[in-house]
């Protein structure tokens, strides 16, 4: 036994073999960043404060909050199709809403992440020690309170009073952010908006030609006084931006306004042109940032073929399809129809099938879409315009545009909209069609429940629900009357 | 129709009949063959050594009773000479003269010896060890006697029991009080899902740590041990059992340890049993004419509360929409088919099981080797398990102070899995389709004439359609390769001291390719995609152990110090593409678009210092303690390091003096413990927030990306941590023929880790925190019966018997309490403080609206149309409306008890046991009857659904609401009607054996043999029409909120086996 004594000698070498090295304990991501060791130099900071561009594609996507409250509660839009879609979208729809609907969450819960990412990189941006120029950094931040503006906007329309956070909170500090008074809203919004309009530059050129531009800003701050009913402040905006000379309806530039221009703003390769004050970013092919409005939009049908990929492709989502309403609504001869509204399509055994589409969120890349969608485009500037000052030219120049007769003239259909107000509005519904304002002009207008209520036959709300998960998690959080 | 149906099953089962492909016939030679020749060479065979034995000495080995002892070690001393008895108890050796001296021993008894002296012929009676309940226990990091432990194990030995089991979980089900085992589906290869006592955390974790000879291996795959190579399964139930596995230790721990050489004749044993299984309960559906019936019903429906005239001509002239009229046909079900999917996509399926096993040893060393193939077919076509396993261990005393040895297991097995919506397709695709129209596509309505414009509400046969489209359209192949390995080295440093350095490891190797092919009996093409997927994970432990044992007049101590390092590297790979030409190159390279190319890699360490002290006083007063220190990489950086102590006492009565005379009583122990353990069973680098890289596009800027943070930190995250008390009371009657052990217990967690829901103001949904408490309060009782005890030809029975309570409560949550609410398959699922955990939380459903009487009479105003046939639900707040407040707590998962019978008996050479078990309360979640109830998708409906509400003159049972293409309102919402009972009751098992008398064995040259029929699943009982097994969940195991939410499983297979064993 006294042999074995000496292998006594081994123990402490074979514990110490393996040292008590507590910086083993101390693992992090290997195939991720972490936010702890970001934010180090300005291209990390760039690349943080380009995500609020990804943002704005997220508020406008199929199922953010304009394409569900301006086209899908509206008149303008229907859901067609009996499978999975049916229980979340219908309702909406229908105007049977409930608290918990999942899309009207998710799009609650889109917005705010938005508006997070939007809050974090403003912080990251006024505590950075990273050195930069000091109009970069203010354009940056100019950007970011845009984006969260915007993501507002929607918010505060859809839902009234809603929580307003306008920097990074804890979830205890998120338990005391209630609802706030639409007014307050409208107040930090105008605020930001002042700000980007001063601090964003005019145009861009390169690869930077998509990002927001002080015209930008001031269009949706004259849409905002618009809104809320400020005719003479919006008149200034929107002067702002017409006067500026760097916008027209000549989209295609070739020196000629026609039907082409308007055909032209829907063409997929079609990104940012002269019309254009704001429009979401996407970017076509495999692992890119794509859309998603081209399938959610198209028919949930089998064996449907596109008419214009000319291939059997797979079903769409089959919600957001224009209504038959909207379709009749158009002149004889109006050539918007044709793109807005496509009546059906043949299937793959060539038989037609009744199924409406639009063609405005078009693009050949079926799987991997990049279409823009334009949110403020040239002709809603003029039709504003129209409005707030009562002259109808602006609106006649948007008419004039696809050869149909002017306002005043013979062959307008005064019978119809025999007032400007009913005429602005029909233009609007015919020109922008199938482009998520519906269903907040109508409000802005004051015309929503007139117009609705016959169309659906039940009561119109012209507020969604607070989702009822955020009132679970938040119980201050108040519930819009009648949900 | 018919006759196709029979055909096409014919045909099936010519393709897959149950006789052994050739190669396997090769394979399963080869590996015979080497195992013979390993037998050959590996040691010497001891009856060489000793060529000049001249003396046979023969007998039998049996109890006091008078019940033969099989595998008694029997030694001639001082040399390598020994035997085992056979089933009989029978034993023959050679020894080398009449001075002989022969070793009796056998666990749990005392030893005995003999001198040969002129006895050709011994008999020995062997007496129970009183030291000794009779087994010794693998607790953690060391063994223990049963009669001296102070915790809550529960302990198989694998021996015992008489039935084949599947994967090693099954080996529990029944067996150990307060351990519930589930099935998790009826599929090929899937495995059990074991817990132990009840959940403890809410993050979803309850699957007890699992340690396979001492390698904790703590996501494997039940099946990849094979079950025909474990030894024994010892469960730490209780924390003070279990606290020596600290942070990983909260939801119990499984020891498995796998067999061993003993000394003696090379032994070879042969195991085949071929099986087959069939559905045990298939789900009814309505068939063709009930489902024409349903739809026109649910047509006629959405128009009539459309406001539609009911007496409408059905044309779309009349009605406006297609959804309101149906195809003439359904009116003539007759003229339609009638297939029974479940039936024509489903077999008879066998299944085949070869283990060859071959052991031995001398006093110095020992070894074990094994090889085992399991071939299964499934019972839903296209679906198949193989699983090839190979084992071996070896240790040996290479000096008296040095003991060095090790194990090595690999395990390959390979599946083909279902498409995971085809259980769904098969139940849900209306029977009035063919399953080729008359056209050679798949039958759905755009085959059939009559049926093209009601695809919306009659189902359509593409994508989530068709179960052939499912079962066919799709490969799902999946393999994994599982290697466990450890070397030991183990030193006698002083008397009473000995050193353990050990290094385990296992490597875990897991293949995917999912295959959705081109051509799947559709008119039209499919894209075609392929998905890769390989992951890799390696799991290493260091382990250094001090041992020390000292007997010192009555003092008896016996103490373990350890430290342990544990690193584990994981590394996933995964790629995917679509567009394929054609069905004839499923592999990535073929497809044209390169959808993604992605990868992930974690690591994990964890490192400890452990100990334990045991000390018992004269055999009668125990008390151990342990202690474990944990520093994670999971836990935050604010709590790298936790500390997890235990303590426990026993007091073993029945051996005080005052005792000594009650005769009745043989044992009377009373044990009770507490200890903490803790939780860590949660994802890598949860705590830091990190920087998500998306793709952007601005202008047309191709390829740019940009950053955001997408969680939040928490750097004071750290493991859950669970205290519990245990009072445990073992007693014995009557020699120990009547025993009883009880536990009761009572656990408190906290710190409970949850992602808990915070306002998406914040920017996220939730955060992952140590939050809230959780109490638990369980009984346990298990109970063995020899009822009878015959002598060595008579009857002998046994009965064992076990049942389990276990009520977990939630007591806080969150700073303020405020409940949590998940989401989970539309069904809500809330923790609130003084609820079950995961308790569903919905509408209260209360049949049906008869007429418009009751509609007004109820008075109830609901923010949609109601009419009659809809249901009615019930105001929980009593304010006249049925709004979100009206959610309540309709059931929950938690079973009031779950039990388990066994019974043995054995008359001569037969033995026959059976088994029986269930689950008393509970509720489960079907997701399945949310869709085929609600949706009115066309999707085909329960068969309970006949008794539906059709019209006041045809009421039904007054339960079941109406269908409606235009289902909606409140049927939408979630509410008990989804719900159903988890109360079941079945014949688990039956075994009849019969085992060839010894002398006929010996003339055909084996040692022993036995042949056995088994069945399993015989009987079912549930209360539970629309779900297949109650015992099925979703999921994996490491998610508790699924595990009352059920979706279409795989179903559960009723098994006739018959096999056989021969022992060489």
């Amino acid at each position: 036994m006294m042999k074995s004594i000496k292998y006594l000698l081994i123990v402490p070498f074979l514990f110490l073999s393996i040292s008590c090295d507590e910086e083993k304990l101390d693992l992090y991501p290997l195939t991720e960043l972490t936010e702890g060791t970001y934010y180090k130099n300005l291209q990390e900071i760039e690349s943080a404060a380009d995500d609020v561009y990804r943002q704005i594609g997220r508020l406008y996507d199929s199922r953010g909050i304009p394409s569900i409250y301006g086209m899908l509660y509206s008149d303008d839009g229907e859901v067609v199709a009996q499978l999975s879609g049916t229980p979340v979208f219908q309702p909406i729809d229908r105007h049977e809403i409930t608290a918990d609907n999942p899309i009207i969450e998710n799009a609650w819960d889109d917005a705010y992440n938005a508006i997070f990412i939007c809050n974090n990189i403003i912080e990251q941006l006024e505590i950075t020690e990273v050195e930069m120029d000091e109009s970069h950094r203010n354009r940056m931040i100019a950007e970011a309170k845009f984006v969260r503006s915007l993501a507002y906007f929607n918010l505060v329309r859809a839902f009234g009073a809603v929580p307003l956070v306008t920097s990074k909170i804890s979830a205890e500090e998120a338990l005391e952010h209630l609802r706030e008074d639409p007014n307050t809203v409208y107040d930090q919004l105008i605020k930001d908006l002042i700000v980007a309009k001063n601090d964003l530059p005019a145009n861009y050129s390169g690869g930077d030609v998509g990002r927001v531009t002080k015209y930008s800003a001031a269009a949706v701050l004259a849409k905002i006084h618009l809104t809320r009913g400020d005719f003479p402040a919006a008149q200034t905006e929107l002067e702002f931006v017409i006067n500026s000379m760097e916008y027209s309806l000549d989209s295609n530039e070739d020196g000629t306004v026609n039907i082409e221009d308007y055909l032209h703003l829907f063409h997929p390769a079609t990104k940012n042109s002269n019309s254009s004050i704001l429009e979401a970013q996407y970017m076509s092919g495999v692992n890119a940032a794509n859309s998603n409005h081209q399938r959610e939009f198209s028919p949930y049908a089998e064996d449907w073929k596109h008419p214009l990929i000319d291939e059997v492709i797979l079903r769409g989502t089959g919600f957001n399809v224009p209504t038959n309403d909207l379709a009749s609504e158009f002149e004889e001869g109006d050539l918007r129809k044709d793109i807005t509204v496509v009546p059906g399509f043949e299937n793959a055994s060539g038989i037609w099938v009744e199924n409406t589409f639009t063609l405005k969120y078009f693009d050949p890349n079926w799987w991997n879409p990049g279409q823009n969608f334009e949110i403020i485009r040239y002709a809603d500037i003029l039709l504003m315009y129209a409005e707030v000052t009562g002259d109808a030219q602006y609106l006649n120049m948007v008419r004039d545009r696809v050869g149909l007769p002017a306002l005043g003239t013979a062959g307008y259909p005064s019978e119809l909209y025999s007032t400007l107000e009913r005429a602005i509005e029909h233009e609007r519904r015919m020109e922008l069609g199938m482009e998520m304002h519906r269903f907040f002009d109508l409000v802005r207008t004051g015309r929503a429940v007139e117009v609705m209520q016959p169309k659906v036959g039940k009561d119109v709300k012209i507020l969604f629900p607070i989702p009822l998960y955020a009132i679970d998690v938040n119980p201050g959080l108040t519930q819009n009357p009648g949900y | 129709m018919k006759k196709l149906k029979n055909k096409n099953v014919f045909d099936r089962f010519l393709n897959r009949s149950p006789v052994f492909r050739g190669k396997q016939i090769l394979l399963i030679l080869l590996i015979f063959s080497g195992l013979l020749v390993t037998n050959g060479f590996a040691l010497p065979v001891p009856n060489k050594v000793f060529q000049q034995a001249q003396i046979l000495v023969s007998g039998t080995v049996t109890d006091v009773n008078g019940i033969a002892l099989p595998s008694v070690t029997i030694q001639e001393k001082g040399t390598n000479n020994g035997v085992l008895t056979d089933f009989d108890g029978n034993f023959t050796i050679e020894v080398s003269s009449t001075e002989s001296i022969l070793e009796f021993n056998y666990v749990g008894m005392k030893p005995q010896s003999r001198i040969v002296g002129g006895n050709t012929s011994m008999n020995v009676q062997m007496e129970e060890d009183a030291q000794s309940l009779g087994e010794v226990v693998v607790v953690g990091y060391g063994t223990q006697q049963k009669r001296h432990l102070t915790g809550s194990i529960g302990s198989i030995d694998m021996k015992e029991l008489s039935r084949p089991v599947g994967d090693f979980g099954q080996a529990m089900y029944g067996e150990v009080a307060g351990v519930r085992i589930q099935n998790t589906s009826g599929a090929p290869g899937a495995s059990s899902r074991i817990q132990i006592r009840g959940i403890t955390s809410l993050s979803g974790s309850s699957a007890p740590l699992i340690v396979i000879d001492g390698v904790p291996m703590p996501s494997i795959d039940l099946n990849n041990i094979n079950s025909a190579d474990i030894a024994s399964i010892d469960i730490l139930k209780d924390a003070a059992s279990a606290a020596i596995y600290g942070s990983r230790a909260a939801n119990g721990v499984v020891l498995v340890t796998t067999k061993r050489g003993v000394p003696g004749e090379p032994q070879v044993s042969v195991n085949y049993t071929y099986s087959m299984q069939k559905i045990m309960n298939k789900v009814d559906m309505m068939d063709g004419p009930q489902y024409a019936r349903a739809a026109i019903d649910a047509a006629q429906n959405g128009w009539i509360d459309s406001g539609g005239d009911p007496n409408a001509p059905n044309t779309i002239e009349a009605r406006g929409e297609y959804k309101y009229t149906w195809p003439e046909a359904l009116e003539n079900p007759q003229t339609l088919w009638n297939s029974d999917w479940e039936e024509m996509y489903s077999r008879v399926a066998p299944m085949h099981k070869v283990d060859l096993s071959t052991s031995g040893g001398n006093e110095k060393s020992r070894y074990y080797l094994s090889a085992g193939i399991l071939d299964q077919e499934g019972m839903i076509v296209t679906t198949d398990y193989q699983r090839y396993t190979l084992n071996m261990n070896a240790e040996t005393n290479m000096k008296d102070w040095l003991k060095v040895g090790g194990m090595m297991n690999v395990t390959y097995d390979n599946r083909s899995a279902l498409e995971g919506r085809a259980m769904n397709a098969i139940r849900e695709y209306p029977q009035i389709y063919p399953e080729f129209a008359p056209n050679g596509y798949l039958g759905g309505p755009s085959s059939i004439d009559g049926f093209e414009n009601h695809y919306n509400i009659l189902m359509r046969a593409n994508d989530a359609g068709h179960p052939y489209w499912h079962l066919y359209g799709y490969n799902d192949d999946r393999q994994t390769i599982t290697t466990l390995a450890n070397a030991f080295a183990e030193v006698k440093l002083l008397p009473g001291l000995k050193y353990r350095s050990a290094v385990n490891a296992s490597y875990e190797r897991y293949d995917r390719k999912f295959v959705q092919k081109v051509d799947a009996g559709l008119p039209i093409l499919n894209r075609g995609s392929v998905l890769s997927t390989m992951d890799r994970t390696l799991n290493y432990t260091f382990e250094n152990l001090l041992m020390y044992d000292l007997d010192w007049r009555e003092h008896n101590i016996s103490a373990v110090a350890g430290y342990e390092y544990n690193q584990r590297d994981y590394y996933n790979l995964q790629g995917s593409r679509n567009d394929y030409d054609n069905d004839q190159t499923p592999y990535l390279s073929a497809g044209q678009t390169i959808n993604n190319a992605t990868d992930g890699a974690t690591s994990y360490a964890l490192m400890s210092i452990l100990g334990r002290l045991n000390y018992n006083y004269s055999g009668k007063y125990l008390l151990s303690a342990t202690f474990r220190r944990d520093g994670s990489s999971r836990f935050g950086l604010a709590n790298k390091w936790g500390n997890f102590p235990s303590l426990s006492a026993g007091w073993i009565i029945s051996e005080e003096d005052f005792l000594q005379n009650a005769d009745a009583l043989s044992t009377l122990k009373l044990r009770v413990s507490y200890g903490l353990t803790g939780n860590d069973n949660f994802s890598d680098y949860s705590w830091m927030s990190r920087m998500q890289m998306v793709p952007l596009a601005i202008g047309n800027n191709a390829s740019s990306s940009s950053y955001y943070p997408s969680s939040v930190e928490n750097r004071d995250l750290a493991w859950e941590r669970t205290r519990q008390w245990n009072f445990g009371l073992d007693v014995g009657f009557m020699n120990n023929r009547f025993n009883l052990e009880a536990d009761v217990y009572k656990s408190v967690s906290d710190g409970l880790l949850l992602n808990v829901p915070i306002p998406t103001t914040t920017g996220f949904g939730s955060i992952f925190r140590n939050i809230g408490e959780l109490e638990s309060k369980g009984f346990e009782l298990g109970l063995t019966s020899r009822n009878l005890i015959g002598l060595k030809d008579g009857l002998n029975w046994t009965t064992r018997g076990t049942i389990s309570v276990d009520r977990s409560l939630i007591t806080k949550l969150g700073p303020n309490d405020a409940p949590i609410t998940l989401s989970r398959s539309n069904m809500n699922l809330r923790n609130a403080v003084g609820e079950v955990p995961f308790s569903f939380y919905a509408y209260k459903y209360d049949g049906v609206y008869m007429n418009q009487a009751e509609i007004d009479a109820h008075g109830v105003e609901y923010n949609f149309p109601v009419n009659p046939g809809d249901g009615r639900y019930v105001d929980i707040n009593k304010d006249g409306r049925i709004t979100a407040d009206d959610r309540t707590i309709i059931g929950n998962n938690q079973p009031d008890f779950i039990w388990g019978i066994n019974n043995d008996f054995q008359y001569k050479n037969i033995d026959f046991s059976f088994q029986v078990g269930g689950q008393v309360g509970g509720e489960i979640y079907n997701a399945h009857a949310r869709r085929s109830i609600f949706n009115h998708e066309g999707r085909n409906y329960f068969e309970l659904l006949e008794n539906r509400w059709r019209s006041e003159e045809e009421p039904g049972d007054g339960y079941h609401y109406k269908l409606s293409v235009d289902i909606g309102g409140m049927e939408k919402q979630p509410s008990d009607y989804w719900l159903v009972s988890a109360t079941y009751f079945r014949l688990r098992d039956v075994t009849l054996g019969y085992t060839l008398p010894t002398n006929y064995a010996q003339s055909i040259g084996v040692s022993s043999t036995r042949i056995y029929f088994n069945g399993v699943n015989l009987f079912n009982w549930q209360k539970a029409k629309t779900i297949g097994d109650p015992e099925n969940t979703s999921g994996s195991n490491a998610d508790a909120a699924v595990s009352g939410v059920q979706f279409n499983s795989y179903p559960t297979a009723t098994t006739f086996s018959l096999g056989i064993n021969v022992n060489f």
